[in-house]
């Protein structure tokens, strides 16, 4: 029997398979040509943890164009001092630039039944942010995604001035080599509203790339997603019309009705935790968007851009995508507990959960035994939960618990 | 053929400090030749079958071998030779070779003690007529012999949870499983004796494979691909039979896969 990855993801016996691989950066400042793997040195398991890690837009729930940066942390064993600084002879590390800006990925596989490795794929790549000795003969690795690098170089060393196009911003920022040094993947670059900034009014400007990059996100109401070595800034509408995955839980009618959650699912009907119904320009109070529908009105917030630098002639544009957007009731579902998804789905990729339920008795009473096949026993909506597949929900966000081996999804339904 | 002995070996000479020159293999993967399992092998790439593939593997510093092991492989011609201080390709004394294997892919070789610089295997056509695969390439130098164990009970230690699903039943996370096993000895003789305490005492693991033990090699633990690299785990208790305490000790090794 062939064994896909989609197969194993749901198989009831699970063998995951995981590996550390680093980047070393020399002390020219260039890295190493190949990957070497650390999670095993000379044959011997060196991992007492491997962390999980986050993706997702809106990371706070109430807070909008907020990527973020995904963290893991691991911890390995290093009583030999493998994992000290290049100051320690021993150190893998010594001779070269220390751990910082190291690069390093897990990667992740599953072994079938039959014992081959099926599905492997680069879990998380990023850079090394800290490494220190912890108790027990143990370091501890965190490392970031590579948009953390964005945080290290310096906005006003691109000597940029005067009024741009926040495309023509971003377009210079990922043309330094120094960032695709890095961020070597796909960049894709695409300003839902794009609009004109003058870089000569906002303090922003002369902070770091990465505070300028947040600051063109709000502005012209896009989103960020960082995954290894690619960069996404865009829009935050999921294409597509049908579920990358469809969770299956309790009443289940998919093939053989396995499950693959662990945990009750939380859903939020009322879906009006990011309700923004009356959008306010800052630099001109008078100047608002509104919903017409006087119910949306009363229980929705009000979200306050601040437009100050961005040219008159888009500032409604603006306005009324933010509303075109959120100005809508949107129930949640968060997954808090499901098999590993062995880095199937992202932010923006669609889901739907098939859960309607256990099926009740829909009338109390003695039976006889022959009738209870019937779906006239059986045909109440059983649980508080009910959730059918039809309906597609877009993730925002997702954890991956390399340890643990399980995913847990916050995710919205798709208007 | 049954052994009258069971062999300890020290760990595998090809490690993170060796040197990996392959032809169209990745020099990345190289870990997967002593990653002590055969689910990753090394797989040469776009390489053509009758096209030899050569994996180059120079020691950090000269080496003593007794013992090789080929795991997990699909080489139908090929040869595994030594490199002498010249880092001359040399056959070992009794020549390790394939001409038309179309069969085995795990074995092992013992050969007349050398002192090798490094390693060639040399892989022309393969089983399957597809890409060149070794799972695992153990090259190993004897730590010590002793007379067959009287018992072995082996057992294997599975690292698991158990994760129960919202209708109540229960997946199974298997996060790893290593081999482990007593072993009963009685009557050791001294050279018995100094590697039974040398063992508890060592300061790294040692590797073992029990088929010599067997004569049909078809049990798990007793197969030929099954290589572990293990740690003595208890302590030293030597049973002395008679009043002369320099003669008939029995004692009990139980080890377990790093």
């Amino acid at each position: 029997m062939s064994w896909t990855i989609q197969k194993l993801i749901r198989n009831q016996v699970k063998k995951p398979i995981r590996r550390l691989y680093i980047k070393r950066a020399q002390r020219d400042g260039t890295h190493e040509s190949s990957w070497t793997r650390v999670d095993t040195l000379n044959s011997i398991n060196r991992m007492t943890n491997w962390g999980k890690v986050n993706f997702s837009i809106d990371g706070d729930q109430y807070i909008i164009n907020a990527w973020d940066i995904s963290t893991c942390e691991m911890t390995v064993t290093n009583a030999d001092g493998k994992f000290n600084s290049n100051a320690d002879y021993r150190s893998l590390w010594f001779y070269t630039q220390d751990f910082k800006d190291t690069k390093i990925k897990i990667v992740v596989a599953m072994e079938d039944p039959d014992g081959n490795e099926v599905g492997t794929v680069d879990a998380f790549e990023g850079s090394i942010i800290f490494l220190e000795n912890i108790q027990d003969n143990e370091a501890k690795i965190t490392i970031a995604d590579y948009s953390k690098k964005l945080v290290d170089f310096s906005f006003p060393d691109l000597a940029i001035t005067g009024s741009q196009l926040a495309s023509t911003i971003l377009t210079a920022i990922f043309a330094d080599t120094q960032v695709t040094n890095y961020l070597s993947g796909t960049i894709t670059l695409s300003p839902v509203h794009d609009c004109t900034i003058d870089t000569t009014t906002n303090d922003v400007f002369t902070k770091s790339y990465w505070d300028v990059v947040k600051f063109l996100a709000e502005k012209t109401g896009s989103t960020i997603l960082v995954k290894n070595t690619n960069f996404f800034f865009g829009t935050r509408e999921s294409a597509g019309t049908t579920a990358d995955w469809t969770f299956r839980g309790v009443g289940n009618t998919q093939d053989d009705r396995t499950i693959d959650i662990y945990e009750p699912i939380v859903f939020d009907q009322g879906g009006t935790d990011k309700l923004y119904t009356r959008i306010v320009d800052s630099s001109d109070a008078t100047k608002f968007v509104e919903s017409t529908n006087a119910e949306l009105l009363r229980v929705g917030k009000t979200k306050t851009l601040d437009l100050t630098d961005a040219a008159a002639g888009d500032k409604l544009a603006l306005l009324n995508a933010y509303l075109a957007y959120f100005g809508h009731k949107r129930p949640t579902i968060k997954l808090p507990s499901t098999v590993f998804m062995m880095m199937l789905l992202f932010p923006f990729d669609l889901i739907s959960i098939d859960n309607p339920g256990a099926q009740t008795e829909s009338n109390a009473g003695v039976y006889d035994v022959s009738t209870y096949d019937s779906t006239v026993v059986y045909d109440g909506d059983g649980g508080s939960c009910a959730v059918w597949p039809d309906v597609l929900f877009s993730i925002e966000s997702i954890d991956y618990d390399f340890n643990e081996w399980e995913t847990t999804i916050f995710s919205r339904m798709q208007i | 053929m049954v052994s009258a002995s069971i062999n300890f070996y020290e760990p595998n000479k090809l490690d993170d400090g060796c040197t990996y020159a392959f032809t169209t293999a990745d020099t990345a993967n190289a870990n997967f030749l002593y990653d002590r399992t055969s689910i990753t092998q090394l797989t040469s790439v776009a390489s053509g079958d009758g096209t030899n593939e050569k994996l180059l593997i120079t020691f950090a510093s000269p080496q003593y071998i007794d013992k090789l092991a080929v795991l997990g492989h699909n080489i139908k011609t090929g040869n595994l030779k030594y490199l002498n201080v010249s880092l001359a390709e040399t056959a070992f004394s009794s020549a390790i070779a394939w001409t038309s294997n179309t069969t085995l892919t795990n074995e092992v070789f013992s050969v007349t003690q050398v002192l090798a610089y490094g390693l060639a295997l040399n892989i022309a056509n393969t089983i399957d007529a597809g890409q060149k695969k070794v799972g695992q390439l153990l090259a190993l130098e004897l730590a010590g012999t002793m007379n067959a164990p009287n018992t072995i009970d082996p057992y294997l230690k599975i690292k698991k949870n158990t994760k129960e699903k919202v209708d109540g039943g229960v997946d199974k996370l298997v996060q790893g499983k290593k081999h482990g096993a007593t072993m009963e000895f009685d009557n050791m003789t001294t050279a018995d004796k100094i590697v039974y305490i040398a063992l508890a005492d060592r300061g790294e693991p040692f590797y073992l494979n029990l088929s010599e033990l067997s004569t049909t090699k078809d049990s798990e633990f007793f197969r030929l691909q099954d290589w572990y690299l293990v740690n003595m785990t208890n302590d030293p208790e030597p049973e002395l039979y008679q009043a002369l305490m320099d003669i008939h000790w029995g004692g009990t090794i139980e080890w377990l896969e790093v």
